[in-house]
């Protein structure tokens, strides 16, 4: 398979200080501290990286290009500063780093305009949202704000999903996942990436009129293997079809905790190889290209 | 032996109650033939009164003894209708019946809490028998009712991990989640049919529900003489079913 031409839809990158000050922000942010707390009885852990550490793992692993998930957090201002720190580090390692908006939108107006200072900052989306970490359900008026803002800018938005269904873990999404039919079905232009595979969803598109209203929506695997046997990949391919899926981790997050501990791309990237049984094709569009296509076209839509 | 798990047969009178067409035994055998199968087991349609399932399951009984080497039934019941509705599936599996399905607790009134659902269940596990139940989809379904999504079934199978369930139309999209290890390991009692419904699942859903549970968890199943996409040829039914049938 191509190795070097990989993109990572879904990471997440700190400002430095968030680490080293934990206990101040878990005070400010519940849903931080959950998913973000070290846990003796837990290997999975949200382990934390420097973008110079993030490009040395990605080098050893042949990815050529990540993208930063913005971050959920329940204060705008926080949801700001991490927007600023984000783009400052898409300006410092041009062509390796791209960058999705944190924000909340129980915000409303605020939320909407930070979008456009995203968008005009040079985004490529807006994300992650976690529904259920920051509260709101996904027909809350401020989302609808949110989601046309982004359907008029072109700017994916990346979700946040958890299953109905499997073992509870930190940050588990209790959103039903039928909201997002209807999200679809209502912003049929907008482009949604439902991330964690969808909570399922690919499924639900062996109905044909789920499939339809699904044709702008992207599935990514971030964090796969703490939830799902290698075989889902090769399923969510064949259920949504090679070009609406995209390769995720979640990185720096664990994801295989029993084998290698924090800062890794690679272990996934190795499994899907020799065991989803991938074609040729199959591999170029989930680990890259679809990805590049999407951020080639993101932000150029019209302004208010 | 290739084996149709899922087909009706609606006596004339109940027609109008039912979404599937009335067929006699000998027209249903040799439409269900015709997409090779070599046996079909009839399944109840879920009346609400006690009374329609009553003359469902008579027919489904004159079937089965009638074309003994092609039919195999299932019987219905009205899980409201309490102490009797218990009764009714206690007399049909006496008189031959495999198992007791389809109920569908949308169409019927009940809910997976239900004492005398759950009675049921217990009939089913002290027999070594089958439970049908049919499943909504989670995403995109059609029709009315509270439906009864994965989520509730997966709570009723770990509740009742001795009962053997049939989850017909793709189970709702649970088959899914047996990708999941933790959920994989919990269906080993259950099955699951490829029948399609009203909204109509296109050819390759049994591929894909292969690829997710294993190729001996998916058995074949038409729905007719109910409206049929493209339901494709009938495959074998899995050595451990002969027993159950």
């Amino acid at each position: 398979m191509n190795r070097g031409r990989i993109v990572d839809c879904h990471t997440h990158m700190f400002p430095a200080d968030i680490p080293a000050r934990w206990d101040w922000y878990a005070a400010r942010d519940s849903c931080f501290a959950e998913l973000t707390r070290e846990s003796p009885r837990s290997r999975v852990r949200e382990a934390w990286a420097t973008p110079e550490e993030a490009l040395r793992a990605a080098d050893r692993a042949g990815v050529e290009r990540i993208v930063m998930q913005g971050w959920y957090w329940r204060d705008m201002d926080l949801c700001r500063r991490h927007n600023d720190y984000m783009e400052g580090v898409v300006r410092a390692y041009p062509g390796r780093f791209a960058a999705y908006a944190s924000i909340n939108p129980v915000f409303g107006e605020a939320a909407v305009r930070e979008v456009e200072r995203c968008r005009d900052m040079g985004f490529s989306g807006v994300g992650e949202l976690g529904p259920g970490g920051n509260g709101y359900p996904l027909d809350h008026p401020g989302l609808l704000e949110v989601l046309e803002t982004a359907a008029r800018l072109c700017l994916p938005v990346c979700f946040h999903v958890g299953e109905p269904v499997g073992h509870a873990y930190p940050g588990k999404d209790r959103t039903p996942i039928e909201g997002f039919y209807d999200i679809a079905r209502r912003f049929p232009d907008l482009r949604l990436i439902l991330a964690h595979m969808g909570g399922g969803l690919p499924f639900y598109e062996l109905l044909p009129h789920v499939r339809q209203a699904f044709r702008n929506v992207w599935y990514d695997l971030a964090a796969n293997p703490l939830l799902y046997d290698i075989r889902a990949v090769k399923a969510a391919v064949r259920l949504a079809g090679p070009e609406r899926v995209l390769f995720g981790t979640d990185f720096p997050l664990t994801v295989y905790p029993r084998r290698r501990q924090g800062q890794d791309f690679s272990l996934f990237i190795e499994d899907i190889e020799e065991h989803a049984g991938l074609t040729e094709a199959e591999w170029e569009l989930v680990m890259g290209a679809n990805m590049r296509r999407l951020l080639e076209s993101a932000g150029k839509g019209q302004n208010r | 032996m290739k084996t149709d798990i899922h087909v009706h047969l609606i006596p004339p009178a109940l027609s109008p109650g039912a979404d599937v067409p009335a067929l006699g035994p000998e027209a249903l055998e040799t439409l269900c033939r015709s997409g090779g199968a070599e046996r079909a087991v009839i399944q109840g349609w879920p009346f609400r009164r006690l009374e329609d399932c009553q003359v469902q399951n008579r027919a489904i009984l004159q079937a089965i003894r009638t074309r003994p080497d092609f039919f195999r039934g299932f019987c219905t019941t009205a899980p409201g209708a309490g102490a009797a509705a218990l009764e009714e599936a206690a007399a049909c599996l006496d008189a031959g019946c495999s198992g007791i399905g389809e109920l569908d607790p949308a169409r019927q009134g009940f809910s997976l809490e239900d004492p005398d659902f759950l009675k049921l269940c217990a009939l089913c596990e002290d027999r070594g028998r089958v439970l049908c139940l049919h499943t909504d989809m989670t995403v995109g379904r059609e029709g009315g009712g509270r439906a009864v999504l994965p989520a509730d079934c997966l709570r009723l199978i770990e509740a009742r991990p001795g009962l053997r369930l049939l989850l017909p139309h793709y189970g709702g999209g649970l088959p899914f989640y047996a990708l999941m290890p933790e959920v994989a390991r919990k269906l080993k009692n259950v099955w699951f049919d490829a029948a399609p419904e009203g909204c109509i699942l296109p050819p390759q859903a049994s591929d894909c529900a292969r690829l997710c549970l294993g190729a001996d968890r998916l058995l074949f199943g038409s729905h007719l003489p109910g409206p049929v996409f493209d339901a494709g040829p009938c495959w074998e039914l899995p050595e451990e079913w002969e027993g159950i049938l």
